[in-house]
Formats: structure tokens, sequence, C-alpha cells
């Protein structure tokens, strides 16, 4: 019991609370600006935010603080010597951990442990809203699926690619140009150590796909004159490039692949997934089993709304004279089981529905001339926890207000005691 | 292009002046865009070259332009950057780009009435530049940041001091050069280009502006005699031959300019693509209502091609020729200019815009942040000496009535632009500073209303000039619209009021300790005496009243940013840049409230813990927008980064300082001494 005590005090304890504080600055400062140098938004997200550990490379804070130091590139082939400062890492708690910790001290200590006093009311209540914050964003982290759905004008859809997740589909060709098809998930990919290989396989399929050399954001290029370990397909080769990043330009992951079919030689391939442009997807490698074609690639999950969109008009309007976008908008039908209803979506205002929220989020295709037609892009995101920050800012909001201005207030009081006490002095 | 522009507005204002540079270097070198092979080194004087039979205005002007003609020009509706605006205003930050001042002060001679000295502003100068642009070509307008910037155009020759202002005259036969520079380095990224292209691609880009002011009445003062063609006569009916006249008979001219053509015919051809070939400025008024762009005599010139030219346009333009045939006369020039400032001034009308046109005018003389700095300086001088003589509550009630009246012009001036903008204060980051001054100043003053202890005057008046004077550094530096468009993501009045602003007191509140912290340290450090403990308490409970100030707006704002985000971008939180700086100011202001409470520290550690809090607040302030990366990185910060790092360094050395202060106090606290009023 006594141990049970200790514990639920150093939980509660402002020592840890201010440890934490102090290592979500520190973690957050260094998700910052691995940006400028190294990394994709997203990928220090994943490192920084989204981990338990953070291993921090030294070579990039010291160049942050502008010392003149040599910077490993992610994904480059060697780049000679890098100095020692490129190998060092340092260990961090991450993002996850300090979130889990803080909602821990949070609750023990701010809202457990803390005195129900009246004068620590506020207080208490903006304890109460934030940790409704942490919960919106576990929730948030455990349920939300994001998407994109881009759509010409005309078209009705309900498929939306899911932009965190990469899937196999393999495509069966059967008679009469119809086609089966079979999907698995491929996000083992992302973890792959190099040198490793993640073997997929479908119990209704001849054959099995070892994927391996797993590249984040790719480009397919002429092999000519490349010097490359890996093997070069029909006169090709995927390259890794830096990962993107901006937030609203997809990463073309890569990887090759051996169909391994028994009793037969293997065949390798490049997967390449082309999902960067939303409308148009790249073409299958192509599986030989005797007789029988399979289409294979690599591509962003496809999911589902539970609901159908029909874009009727889309409207990209610049201040005149400019490319500056003034409005994005999309007048929308939604198919709701039986139910049509009419929509706007536009900055700022997305359609919320059956949980599912779609914002007007760009548009394409890229390099369109003044007369091409343009598709309008949504995303699609799936969210319990949608409005949950917004309550939740309204609660920490009053709480901090009440306490605050109550001890102003009194310091006011004070003060103004405080002074007609010295002029009676001197008067006196 | 639609990716690019949604995350960055920036790109998309690039990208326009990059087209207008383009088109005005070309044609410098190249003609029209039907390829005359001239190679005439610059824009302008190309095409007022193949005009030498105009009698254009060329020398010197003699008399002092008219106050209302240059009232009257100042107010002329224009349009740039996707909005109207006045001339006044467009030449304004031009002439930030090109001279990098507000003013151009003539060195030695004295110009028509002028004494040698006096300063023009910017639309007097801009018209002597459009007028009288041979003569103009002489003044020492350009400012060169590094002179090394001739040296690789090939004027090693020419060069001064390292820092020096040139003329356009000094450097035009190098132009060619320059344009081959600039066509090299404007593609590669900004954070890579080295400082000398850096400086070359801006001069290119001064140039493009000057070049356009100085070509932009080409057309009205084009005329050319055809007395000696036949053809030609009968055609326009006249021997003297103007721009309107082009315009008028474009089409049947298109006809008879084939073929075999007369030496007369020649030359015509040739200022027509001359003509066609200058940018200008967009201010002629569209006709329709529902029409938004205003078009440029290019513009006018493809209407025309055909067969659609507008009476209203060709009317704008018959009452530029008057105008321009006005020149030298005074009386004369006013009359011109007020036929045609009406006849824009009806069109913007019918569109509510001219109301906006004569504000911002109105707003950019009133000067209301220029006024708030001197009161601001006078108010601390009066504080100061409060300080040193505090019988006399005369320089306390002085120095109060100067910063209240210093905050009075910034709060006029925001509100302004609230008004000329319809929306709400803060919209870019010239705005942060304007608004970050107005809320520190005001609460300072409240503070000082409720303690009268004089450290939040003395504070408030310090904070006002310093921000100022970073405004006036930032407008300068930037050298863009502070009161441009705003991109599509925020165009939300009902975000931009709430998180907005509530962030931006946030940064408020976190400078605002950061000074307090400075004032309370160097205290410390030089000497006013340990017994003084009221003022060391008061300013630490300031500090702490800023924390909880900051608190409050910090954690609003930026949770009132990740609502907005759900709405416009679909994620709560995506760990950009600037979202992390918001972040980062409120988790260090929590941990310094811990801290306090904890009793870890007092008002010393609170001092030194507010140190640090201000280079957060500068990191998130600035520093992000340095990274240059994110959805967010709508502010562009150039030469930004040395006040940053200065900033930065005398953090770093007061906070160390201060803490050896701390332990030395502590040590002698434990050996008896008095106690510490920490």
């Amino acid at each position: 019991m006594k141990v049970l005590n200790q514990l639920f005090a150093f939980l509660a304890s402002f020592g840890l609370a201010i440890a934490i504080l102090v290592f979500m600055l520190i973690a957050t400062f260094l998700g910052t600006i691995v940006q400028e140098t190294v990394m994709s938004l997203p990928e220090a997200q994943r490192q920084y935010f989204d981990s338990w550990v953070i291993l921090q490379r030294l070579d990039v804070v010291l160049a942050h603080f502008g010392f003149d130091v040599p910077i490993y590139q992610h994904g480059a082939p060697s780049q000679g010597d890098l100095g020692w400062s490129s190998s060092v890492r340092i260990p961090l708690p991450g993002g996850l951990l300090l979130m889990a910790l803080l909602s821990l001290n949070l609750v023990c200590g701010g809202i457990v442990r803390m005195k129900k006093t009246l004068s620590r009311a506020g207080i208490l209540i903006a304890h109460l809203g934030i940790a409704f914050l942490m919960l919106a964003g576990l929730v948030n982290e455990i349920s939300a699926d994001e998407g994109l759905l881009a759509l010409y004008e005309g078209q009705r859809s309900a498929e939306y690619r899911d932009i965190n997740r990469l899937e196999i589909a393999i495509m069966k060709r059967l008679e009469e140009g119809k086609v089966e098809e079979f999907t698995v998930s491929a996000e083992g990919l992302r973890s792959l150590r190099p040198g490793r290989r993640l073997t997929v396989a479908h119990p209704s399929l001849p054959f099995e796909l070892d994927l391996h050399d797993f590249m984040v954001n790719s480009v397919l290029v002429h092999a000519r004159g490349s010097r490359t370990a890996l093997p070069v397909i029909d006169g090709y080769r995927l390259q890794p490039v830096r990962p993107v990043v901006e937030l609203d330009r997809q990463d073309r992951s890569g990887c090759y692949a051996t169909a391994r079919i028994p009793g037969a030689p293997d065949q390798v391939g490049i997967l390449w997934q082309y999902d960067g442009e939303p409308m148009f997807v790249s073409d299958p490698w192509t599986v030989r089993v005797g007789e029988e074609q399979y289409g294979v690639k690599l591509r962003l999950e496809r999911r589902e709304i539970p609901f159908e969109v029909q874009v009727e008009d889309f409207v990209a309007d610049f201040f005149p004279g400019t490319r500056m976008p003034r409005e994005y908008r999309s007048d929308v039908t939604v198919f709701d089981g039986d139910a049509e209803t009419k929509h706007r979506i536009e900055m700022n205002e997305p359609l919320r529905l059956h949980g599912y929220v779609l914002f007007q989020s760009s548009w394409g295709p890229q390099n369109a001339g003044s007369d091409d037609e343009l598709y309008t892009v949504f995303a699609v995101v799936q969210n319990v926890s949608d409005q949950w920050p917004a309550w939740a800012c309204l609660v920490i909001g009053i709480g901090l207000t009440m306490h605050f201005g109550v001890m102003f207030f009194e310091y006011a009081r004070r003060e103004r005691n405080a002074r007609v006490a010295r002029e009676q002095e001197a008067a006196a | 292009m639609s990716r690019a522009i949604f995350s960055k507005g920036l790109r998309g204002s690039a990208l326009r002046w990059i087209s207008a540079l383009v088109l005005a270097l070309c044609i410098g070198s190249a003609g029209s865009a039907q390829g005359t092979t001239g190679n005439d080194p610059h824009g302008g004087a190309g095409s007022t070259a193949a005009l030498d039979d105009s009698d254009g205005i060329s020398g010197v002007r003699t008399t002092p332009w008219d106050p209302e003609f240059i009232d009257l020009m100042r107010t002329l509706p224009v349009q740039q950057g996707g909005r109207v605006m006045p001339l006044d205003t467009l030449v304004r930050f031009a002439l930030y780009r090109i001279h990098h001042k507000r003013v151009v002060r003539m060195p030695e001679e004295a110009i028509y009435g002028l004494n040698a000295g006096a300063a023009l502003h910017p639309t007097q100068w801009a018209l002597d530049t459009m007028v009288y642009p041979e003569w103009a070509d002489s003044f020492p307008v350009f400012t060169l940041e590094d002179s090394e910037v001739l040296v690789a155009i090939g004027l090693a020759d020419a060069t001064k001091r390292r820092r020096d202002r040139y003329s356009y005259d000094e450097f035009s036969k190098a132009i060619p050069e320059l344009a081959d520079k600039y066509e090299e380095y404007r593609f590669i990224d900004g954070k890579r280009r080295t400082a000398l292209q850096e400086q070359v691609v801006l001069f290119a880009n001064a140039v493009i502006d000057y070049q356009r002011i100085r070509s932009a009445l080409d057309f009205a003062e084009f005329r050319l005699s055809v007395a000696d063609d036949p053809r030609l006569r009968e055609l326009f009916g006249k021997d003297v031959v103007r721009c309107s006249d082009l315009l008028i008979n474009l089409e049947e001219l298109g006809t008879l300019l084939h073929g075999d053509l007369t030496p007369t015919q020649q030359v015509l051809g040739f200022s027509l693509r001359s003509l066609v070939g200058n940018a200008g400025m967009h201010w002629f008024a569209p006709t329709e209502l529902e029409e938004e762009r205003w078009l440029s005599i290019v513009e006018v010139f493809d209407r025309a091609g055909i067969g659609k030219l507008d009476p209203k346009h060709l009317d704008q333009v018959q009452k530029w020729e008057a105008l321009a045939d006005a020149f030298g006369d005074p009386k004369a020039e006013v009359e011109a200019a007020r036929a045609l400032h009406a006849a824009l001034r009806e069109a913007a009308d019918a569109r509510d815009q001219y109301a906006g046109v004569e504000g911002e005018v109105s707003y950019y003389k009133a000067d209301w942040f220029g006024r708030g700095l001197y009161l601001f300086v006078a108010g601390f001088v009066l504080a100061a000496a409060s300080w040193f003589v505090p019988r006399h509550t005369w320089f306390t009630r002085g120095a109060l009535a100067l910063t209240w009246g210093g905050n009075l012009m910034v709060i006029c001036g925001i509100v302004m632009r609230c008004l000329l903008r319809g929306r709400p204060p803060v919209l870019n980051l010239y705005d942060t500073i304007l608004f970050i001054c107005g809320v520190g100043v005001t609460v300072l003053l409240i503070v000082e209303a409720v303690n009268r202890r004089r450290v939040a005057l003395a504070a408030a008046s310090i904070l006002g000039a310093v921000l100022m004077l970073l405004a006036f550094g930032h407008e300068l530096v930037d050298k863009r619209d502070t009161m441009g468009e705003l991109q599509a993501v925020l165009r939300t009045n009902f975000w931009l009021a709430t998180h907005v602003t509530t962030v931006t007191m946030g940064y408020a509140a976190g400078l605002l300790a950061w000074l307090l912290g400075v004032i309370f340290l160097l205290g410390r450090l030089f000497g006013i005496k340990r017994e003084k403990r009221g003022i060391y308490q008061q300013i630490g409970k300031m500090i702490y009243g800023a924390i909880a100030f900051g608190v409050v707006f910090g954690t609003v704002g930026t949770i009132l940013g990740g609502v907005w985000a759900n709405d416009s971008w679909g994620r709560f939180w995506g760990w950009d840049p600037k979202e992390n700086g918001a972040l980062m100011i409120v988790i260090w202001f929590l941990v310094m409230l811990h801290a306090r409470m904890a009793g870890y520290v007092r008002n010393h550690g609170m001092a030194l813990m507010s140190i640090f809090g201000g280079v957060v607040v500068a990191f998130s302030w600035w520093g992000v927008n340095q990274l240059g990366v994110g959805l967010h990185s709508y502010g562009f910060t150039e030469g930004i980064s040395t006040s940053l790092r200065i900033f930065n360094w005398i953090s770093v050395g007061l906070f160390a300082a201060g803490w050896v202060a701390l332990i030395l106090d502590r040590a002698r606290d434990r050996m008896g001494s008095p106690p510490a009023a920490a």
C-alpha cells in the first residue's frame, strides 16, 4: 500500500509535470527543426510525435544552431565521410510516451489530488478541459481515418483513398474482360528493415509475393548508366527521393516484388504507387502463372464512405489578374440511402455526415490549362472526436479566465488598499 | 500549380512578379511578343527610342507639381495583387524595393523649387519618373546592399562603396547581363541561393519595378507624324497619330501593315509592337460591373485587336493623352488630372472601391505609427526622468499622457487598417507587430493604473517604441503591400477574429514577460539596491500576471487554431512548425506556472524563465517562418534572421548573468547577509 501511495504521489507530483512539459518542449522543438533539413512533416510526425522513443540525430541539431556540419540525407546514396556527429543518436522520450505520462499526471495531480476548494475551481475546470482534449486526441489516434476523394463534375462515388495505408491489390483476369480483385495490407513495408523482405500471400492466389527494397518516396527512372545494386526491370529501376514536405502532396512509395510460384522460376517486378495525383493510377505489374495473368499494384488503401457524393459544380476562383486563390467550392449532391440532399463544400466549411467529414482539399490536374476540365479533391476524415476539441477549448477558456480573473481582481484590490495605506501614512 | 497555390500564397504572388519581370526584361532585349530582334538594353527606353520622332516630354521639370495634382494622382485607383489600390500604395512599395527607404532625398542639386535634400514622397518621385524618365534616370535611387552585384554583371569599374546608391543611368548598359543572371538565379530555391545570387535577384526585381513605372505613360506620350504617308493619313484622318487613334483603327491597321511597307508604316508597326510590349499599370477600369479585372494598355490593345474596344477604355486612354499634353503647365495638369481622376473614380465607385482608395491614402498620410513612435520615445524619456526625480509627479503624469497618446495612435492605425480591409486586425506578420504593440502597451498601462509603481509605465513606453521600430523595419525589409489580399483558407473573419487575435495576444504576453524579466535582471545586475525589495516583488508579480494572461490567451488561441485547422484541412493538429511554435509557448508558460506553484522558483527564477520564454516566443513568431516549411508559412521574412540572432544572444547573455546573480544571492543568504529580494 505504501508503495502504491508513493507511486501515486510520484505520478501526481509537480516535479513530474514539469519534467514532462520540459521534455515535450524539447520534442516539439526538435520535431520542428528537423523539418528544416532532413525530414518531411509526416515523417517528423511519425518519428517525434507518434513514437515512444526519439533517437535524436546530433548533426541536425548542430546544423540548426549554426555549426557547419555535414548532414546525412535519408534515402540518399553514400555521401562520403559525414563526420562523427551524423552517427550520434540521443535517446529522448517520444510524443506518445509523453502524452501518456502527461495524461496520467494530469488526472492524478491536477484532478484527483487537487484540493476541491472554491479558489481552485477554475484550475480544476481547466484541467478537466485539458484531460478531455487529450481524450479527443487519443480517440482520434485510435479511430480516425483520412483519405482523398477526387471527382470530376458529374461523377459520383463513395470510394476514397486512405492516404496513410498502403495495400497490395492483385487482379485476376477472368473471361470476358472481368477482373477479380484481392487486396492485402502492405503496411508492414514501412517498418521493413533494409535487406529484409515482407511476404504477402492470399489463400486464393497460386503464388506468394516477397516485397523488398521499399522506398517511402521514389521515382521510376531509366536504368541507363546508373550504378545500382537493384534489379533493372524492362530498362527501368526505382530510385529513392526525399519524402515530400508538403502536407497536401503525397509520397509515391515504391518497392521491388518477387513473385514466388511453386514449380516455376521467380518473377521480379517493380511496384510503384502513383496516387500522388489523385485521379490517376499506375499500370499494374503483370505476373504470369501458366496461362493465367495477374495484375499486381501497390496503392493507397481503398475505402468507402457510407453515402455517395456527386459533384454538380466546382469553382476555383482567383483574385483578378493573379494566381492567388480566392475561393474554392464544390456544390455536391449527397445520396444517402434514398435521401438526396444538396450541399456546398468550401474552404473552412466542410460537410459533416454520419461521422465522416468531407473537406475541400485541392483540385487538379496540376498544370491544367484555362480550358481544361478540373476535378475537385475532397479530404475525407472519419473521426468520432471531430468536435470535441472545440468543447474542450470552451471549458479550458472558462476555467482559466475564472481563475486568473479572480486573481487579478484580488491583486487590484490589494494594490488599492496598499496605496491608500501609503497615502494615509504620508499624510500623517 | 493547384497544389502549390493551396498551401503557399507566396508562391502565387512570386509567380506574378516573375511573369511581370519576364515580360519587362524580355521586352527590353527582344521587343514585343511578335518578335522584333532589337537588342536595346532597357525596356522602357526601348519603346521611347522607337518613338523618337514623337515630341514626347523629355527634359527636366522646372516648376513644382501642384499639390492638388499630386493628391489626384495619389488617389488614382489602380489594380495590383488582385485588389484595387491607390497609385500611391503601388509606387510606395515599389520605392521600398528600389530605394529601401520611404522617401527619396535628392542629394545635391535643388529641383523644381525644392531645396537640396528635400524629400520626394513616393508619388512625387513616381511622377517625375513617369513623366520625365530620362531625367529621373539620373536620380540615384537604386540602393545596392552589396556592390558585388555590379561586379557580377560586369560593371566592376562603376562600383562605389560597398553599400551605396546608384542611378539607372549608371548601370543601364549592363541590364542584358543582369537579365541573364536573373534568369539563372531565380529558379534556385530561395534557401539555396548564395547571398550574392539573392542580391542579384532583388536588384533585378527593383529594376523591373522601376522600368514599369518609367514606361507607364509611354502610351499616353506616343505621337507619330504620318503626314508623309497618304494611306495612313487617309486612314487616321490627321497628321499626328496618338495611341487612341491606333486603338480605334487597329483592325484596319492590321490589314494595312502587310506586304511592302513605307518607312513610316514600318515605324508605326514597330511602335505598335513596343506599345503592347509594356506590361504597364492596370489602371483601365473595367466597364462591365461583373468584370473585376482592371486592364493594362496591353490588354486594351488585345481587345481592340479583336474588335472589342470599349468606348470607356478609349475615353480613359484619351484622358491620359490629354494629361500628357498638359505636362509642363501646372494649371493644365490639374485640369486634365481632374478629368481622368473623375472617370476612374466613377468606375471604382460603381464597385464600392473608391472609398477604400481614398481611405488608404489618408491612412498613409496620417502616419499613425510614426506618430506613435515619437510619443512612445518621448514618454520613455519622461518615464526615465520620473525614476531619477520621483518627487516631481509631473514627469510621471507627462509620461503617462504621452504613452497613452502613443497607444492611441497605434490603436487608431490598427482600426483604420481593419476598416480599410473589412477584416479583423491581424492578417499578416506586419499586423502581428502592430497588434502586439497595442495589446502589450494597453495591458501595461492598465497594470500601471492598478499599481502605480512606474515600472509598467516605463516598460509600456519601451515596448511601444521598440515594436514601432520593428514594424517600420519589417515594412522596409519585407517590401510588400501590407494590406494585400488573403488567400482562400484565411478568408473567414470568424477564425481570424478568434484564433489569430488570441494567439497573437499569447505572443504579446510572452514578450511582456520577457521585457519585465529584463528589467528585473538588469536592476539586480546593475546594483539597484537589494533593499528595495518592494520593486522586485512588484516586477515578479507582474511577470506572473503576464504569464497568466499568456496562458489564458495562448492556450485558448492555440486550441482554436486546431479547431480551425480541423474545419479547413481536416485535422485538429498536424505538428506543422507554426502550430508547434504556439504549442511551445503554451508549454513553457505552463512550466513557469507549475514551477512557481510548486515553489521551485520565486521572483528571480520567474524572471530568468521569462527570458527563456521570450526566446521561445521569438522562435514561434519569427523563427519558424525562417524554416520555410509547413502550411502556415504565409509570412516570408528575409533579413530578419540577423535581428533574431541578436535577440537570442542578448537573451542568452542575460539569462546566464542572471543565473549567476541568483546563485551568488543564495550563497550570500546562506552566509547570513540580509535576505535577498527574490
